[in-house]
């Protein structure tokens, strides 16, 4: 198994490695001590780096498949590439970037840390979210936050329906068009605080994007309980 | 109508008389009650009008569906020879998860505890589940709402559930259970998500499910990264990789299309199918989910199992069937199907004290007896079972309850070693389905197992084999023209 230590950062050759033995390899090289890690040739192969609780920074050169660094507690992952399905999901902490598309259901369920997309997501972005951050520097598919619990979505492109349907708590932001707000999602007025930190986030990830032209998305709170007074809105969602 | 006009005949236009009502003779008139609108037709639709949605509801169906009662067995006589039922050595040994996993789960018996959440149940009733369940030499499981730190240290085998909602999901929690269970569907209401009512999310369990506390929590029922089975393989790949294939993956389904379901997780890599059936209990759902979906336990079980066999993995992924197990019949008779283990929920909680007459007053509160509380929606379980109410919590001695399932438990698996025994079988996996005969003729076509009293099952062609025989000794004994 080719690795090899530049510098600071090991490097792993995942040529002709199976999902097992990349992330085998990938657990060795933590407990010896690596703090930044390269992973090349990744060719799209699933559940790499996942369920990792360490300080790390890991490098993955390539395009990946699904659940790549789902369950992590901590690593720093970025991916040179396009990534499928469940990125990020169940993330306890830590910050996976993204320099391409992500699939659908990016960043799922995530409790804490960041998550960053270059590109474009598919649908169900951020669904359950419980916390942490997904910034999408382009558009995300529809029901993208859908019963999000906790957290911030900044999305700087557009988002295709049902965005922020059913959602209990947590903030969405949105520069572009919302084709249609989900079940019980309402727009709010951005607040001064809103705006600083939307002006620091595309700062730190050189978004071309005016801060003031994003909406705000927050739950009305309808659905938190039945109410017999407002058959429509619990006849659309259930 | 003139005063002249002859009164009505009894019952008619007038409505019923009231049944303390007599005509002074002492007669009762019988009260005519429709078959349609019946009392109880009558009351959900007044109710229903009150409340403006379902009603909601915990435990499991009123129906009455094909069940194991409708089997017998059919136990050794000269044709086979029994063991002695109370003495001679009969194995229980059960072991889980053989397909994949490099650490299976090793149980002393074929019965485990079903997946019911903390928030559902009180954390006393967690903790006593698990505690028999390590007495007895089994597993018990988490719920929706993640692993509860007295559950794990209570459970020697804890299985992980992985469900929609991922409430309180942890990765710290996977790695430390001993088997993960994802969680399709269950029997109660088969596609569709679970429900905890507003007055049982207390400010602990909506911190533990990252829920704003008296919400009405709805969970999903599609799970956020994955959808089909095609999904369902790369996600127990990822599981595997998460906790370096050492645990055995369960996949659970609510038992609807069970023989395709099956197929479709020994497909995607399970190592382990639990089914859970029409009659499986749940904490709260639309009643008319509980009535109107899903198949009966024992209907899931055959489909399983030919599944299983279609699949040339019976045998090899291991089969847990769960769904109104209420004793050791239940459970033998779903071995002698097919079966490697049960999972009781609703009979363990009835262990611990669900409907117990005591504390009586609260049951009427409920507008209940003891004997038919199903209210464990509502969060005020006179027990103390199904409640975060710590005043409620505290009526549920913990030492007590975990005595009371762990005795329950080895009852079930004493009268399972008995019919073993009586089988002639010194190992309950050794029950078969020629041990058993069908008291119904659906129980027969369902199980495939003859009607007692005949040597066949009625098929279209055993139908028409039987037609032509009794016509054959018809035709036989006429006398000659």
């Amino acid at each position: 198994m080719a690795s090899v230590v530049t510098a600071e950062t090991t490097v792993l050759d995942a040529e002709g490695l199976s999902t097992r033995q990349i992330n085998q390899a990938l657990k060795r090289l933590i407990e010896q001590g690596a703090t930044e890690i390269e992973v090349r040739n990744p060719v799209g192969q699933h559940c790499l780096a996942v369920a990792l609780k360490a300080t790390v920074t890991l490098r993955l050169r390539g395009s990946v498949g699904w659940y790549a660094a789902g369950m992590n507690d901590g690593p720093h992952v970025v991916i040179d590439g396009n990534c499928g399905w469940g990125l990020a999901e169940c993330m306890m902490a830590g910050r996976v970037e993204v320099n391409g598309h992500a699939g659908s259901g990016t960043s799922v369920s995530i409790r804490g840390g960041l998550v960053f997309i270059r590109g474009d997501t598919g649908a169900r972005a951020g669904i359950s979210m419980k916390g942490g951050t997904l910034v999408v520097a382009g558009s995300v598919g529809y029901l993208s936050g859908f019963m999000m619990q906790r957290g911030t979505m900044i999305i700087c492109g557009d988002a295709a329906e049902g965005l922020g349907d059913s959602m209990y708590e947590g903030t969405i932001y949105v520069a572009g068009t919302v084709a249609a707000l989900g079940a019980d999602a309402v727009e709010k007025d951005l607040s001064d605080s809103d705006r600083a930190l939307l002006r620091t986030t595309l700062r730190e990830f050189t978004i071309d994007a005016d801060a003031l032209r994003f909406k705000k998305i927050e739950s009305g709170r309808r659905l938190w309980n039945f109410s017999k007074k407002e058959p429509e809105i619990w006849r659309d969602a259930l | 109508m003139s005063s002249e006009s002859p009164a009505p005949p009894a019952g008619e236009g007038q409505g019923s008389r009231h049944p303390t009502s007599s005509d002074g003779n002492g007669y009762k008139p019988l009260l005519r009650t429709s078959k349609i609108w019946s009392p109880e037709v009558i009351e959900d639709i007044q109710l229903k009008a009150q409340l403006g949605r379902y009603r909601m509801q915990g435990f499991s169906t009123h129906r009455r569906v094909p069940t194991f009662d409708d089997l017998t067995f059919v136990p050794c006589g000269l044709s086979r020879v029994p063991l002695e039922g109370y003495r001679e050595r009969c194995e229980t040994r059960t072991v889980l998860g053989t397909r994949f996993a490099r650490k299976p789960i090793e149980l002393k018996i074929p019965i485990t505890i079903t997946g019911m959440s903390y928030g559902a149940l009180s954390k006393t009733a967690k903790t006593a589940l698990g505690r028999a369940a390590t007495r007895v030499g089994t597993s018990t499981t988490t719920g929706d709402g993640g692993m509860l730190r007295e559950e794990r240290e209570a459970s020697h085998l804890l299985v992980y559930q992985v469900l929609p909602s991922r409430y309180g999901f942890n990765p710290d929690h996977l790695k430390a259970a001993d088997a993960i269970e994802i969680v399709i569907g269950q029997g109660a209401k088969p596609g569709t998500g679970g429900v905890l009512l507003g007055s049982k999310v207390s400010d602990v369990i909506a911190e533990q499910r990252t829920l704003p506390a008296g919400v009405d929590q709805r969970s999903p029922v599609r799970h956020p990264d994955f959808i089909g089975p095609d999904d369902l393989q790369i996600k127990i790949e990822e599981l595997r990789e998460a906790t370096d294939w050492e645990k055995p993956i369960y996949v659970k389904l609510g038992a609807s299309r069970a023989a395709d379901d099956v197929k479709l997780a020994v497909k995607a890599g399970a190592d382990v199918i639990v089914l859970d059936g029409l009659e499986g209990a749940t904490g709260a759902s639309p009643d008319v989910l509980l009535d109107h979906t899903g198949i009966p336990t024992m209907s899931g079980l055959c489909e399983a199992v030919r599944a299983l066999e279609d699949m040339k993995a019976f045998g090899t992924v291991q089969l847990i069937v769960s769904g109104g197990i209420k004793n050791g019949a239940d459970a033998a008779k779903a071995l002698a199907l097919g079966a490697d283990a049960v999972s009781i929920g609703t009979a363990a909680l009835i262990a611990l004290n669900c409907n117990a007459p005591l504390y009586i007053e609260d049951y009427h509160k409920l507008g209940v007896e003891p004997g038919s509380c199903h209210h464990c929606h509502t969060g005020r379980c006179p027990v103390g079972i199904t409640t975060q109410d710590p005043v409620l919590e505290a009526r549920l001695e913990l030492d007590e309850a975990a005595d009371r399932v762990f005795n329950f438990i080895q009852s079930m698996t004493m009268e399972m070693q008995m019919f073993a025994r009586a089988c002639g079988n010194a190992d309950v996996h050794h029950l078969e389905a020629e041990d058993l005969r069908a008291l119904t003729l659906e129980a027969s076509l369902i199980t495939g197992v003859p009607l007692a009293g005949t040597d066949f099952v009625l098929t279209p062609q055993a139908i028409a084999d039987r037609v032509a025989a009794v016509l054959e000794a018809r035709s036989r004994r006429r006398p000659p023209s």
